[in-house]
């Protein structure tokens, strides 16, 4: 029995080893170098729902932002370009959502365009806050 | 003729055939523009705002150059930043044909959009670019001359308002007609190429 337990505890081990938890992960998140007098700039992120549940982006916060929104930009048929806040963006289990240009996006008001780099705080509804690395960078 | 000699001739029949596809068919080919060509050679709309340079500028300001114009403003986050820096990248693929393209944005944000605003703004993305501005009549004339769209939203908390805007760049060629219409979507060497070909 006692080589019974000691299989489980190691077999646990290499699990959790493994790298990826099951659980949200954000990845590749990039904002655009915007002039100093930029009244917003827009943060673009990629985020995997390793849950077995439907994960919710509500919002995020960033101390190098006043505020940070969950925005998504549409381009209609004659090439109108607009933007409205967003409720949510649902993302199904074993799934992933990319914000990008011209679709969606959380809105930085009032940057902090000194910076390189910058941490976010991606409010989750169904998970835990996930914090990420934000680059700025020209793509 | 042995096998050998006709693998030899087909081989080079081949290397002359890729050689004439790579090089000279593609310049003997027509320039195929990425924007959508004006039919009617109209002349440009007048525009007469208030440029960031401090003038009052009018179309005739830029004759002679290749002018894009685009409509936007500063409080746009993700669009009119990613035109304005891929507009800068098109420019510096064209190296000196890039010495008289004219990039102006005219803000659909009058209210919002000072001088010194747009000013700054235009000059962090290309120190040429120029910002034009006026009153929201001023501006929604030239808007309309040039089928452009534009619409103020209701804002809410810090955020302020958003405006519609059409997204599209118009070019007026040297002659001050207007003869292109870029959609958004174009990359900095689709633009290059078609404003090169004008240049
Ligand atoms: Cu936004």
């Amino acid at each position: 029995m006692k080589r019974i337990v000691g299989f489980v505890s190691v077999a646990a081990i290499a699990v959790s080893a493994c790298g990826s938890p099951p659980g949200v992960e954000a990845r590749d998140a990039w904002s655009r170098p915007v002039p100093p007098v930029a009244p917003a700039t827009a943060v673009f992120v990629e985020i995997h729902n390793g849950t077995t549940d439907v994960v919710t982006l509500t919002g995020a916060d960033s101390a190098a932002c006043s505020e940070l929104q969950l925005h998504e930009t549409a381009l209609d048929e004659a090439g109108v370009m607009s933007m409205r806040p967003l409720a949510g963006l649902a993302i199904a289990p074993g799934d992933k959502e990319t914000l990008a240009p011209g679709g969606i996006h959380l809105m930085c008001m009032s940057p902090d365009t000194a910076l390189e780099e910058f941490a976010i705080t991606l409010r989750l509804r169904n998970a835990e806050d996930v914090v990420v690395e934000v680059i700025v960078e020209d793509r | 003729m042995t096998a050998r000699r006709l693998s030899v001739i087909a081989a080079s029949v081949l290397v002359a055939a890729a050689f004439a596809w790579a090089f000279v068919i593609p310049n003997l080919r027509p320039h195929v523009f990425h924007g959508v060509v004006m039919q009617s050679l109209a002349e440009a709309p007048a525009i007469d705002l208030q440029a960031t340079t401090g003038d009052l500028v009018s179309l005739d300001s830029f004759s002679g150059s290749l002018v894009v114009v685009y409509f936007g403003y500063t409080h746009c986050p993700d669009v009119c930043p990613t035109t304005l820096s891929t507009l800068n990248k098109a420019l510096s693929r064209m190296g000196d044909k890039a010495d008289d393209v004219e990039v102006v944005m005219v803000t659909v944000d009058p209210q919002r959009d000072t001088v010194a605003l747009l000013a700054e703004y235009m000059a962090y993305f290309n120190e040429s670019f120029i910002g034009l501005t006026g009153s929201v009549e001023d501006i929604a004339t030239v808007a309309t001359t040039y089928g452009v769209y534009f619409a103020a939203n209701e804002g809410d908390g810090e955020s302020g308002y958003t405006v519609d805007h059409t997204a599209h760049l118009m070019v007026i060629d040297r002659a001050g007609h207007l003869r292109l219409v870029l959609p958004p979507h174009l990359g900095p060497e689709e633009i290059a190429a078609d404003l090169e070909y004008l240049s």
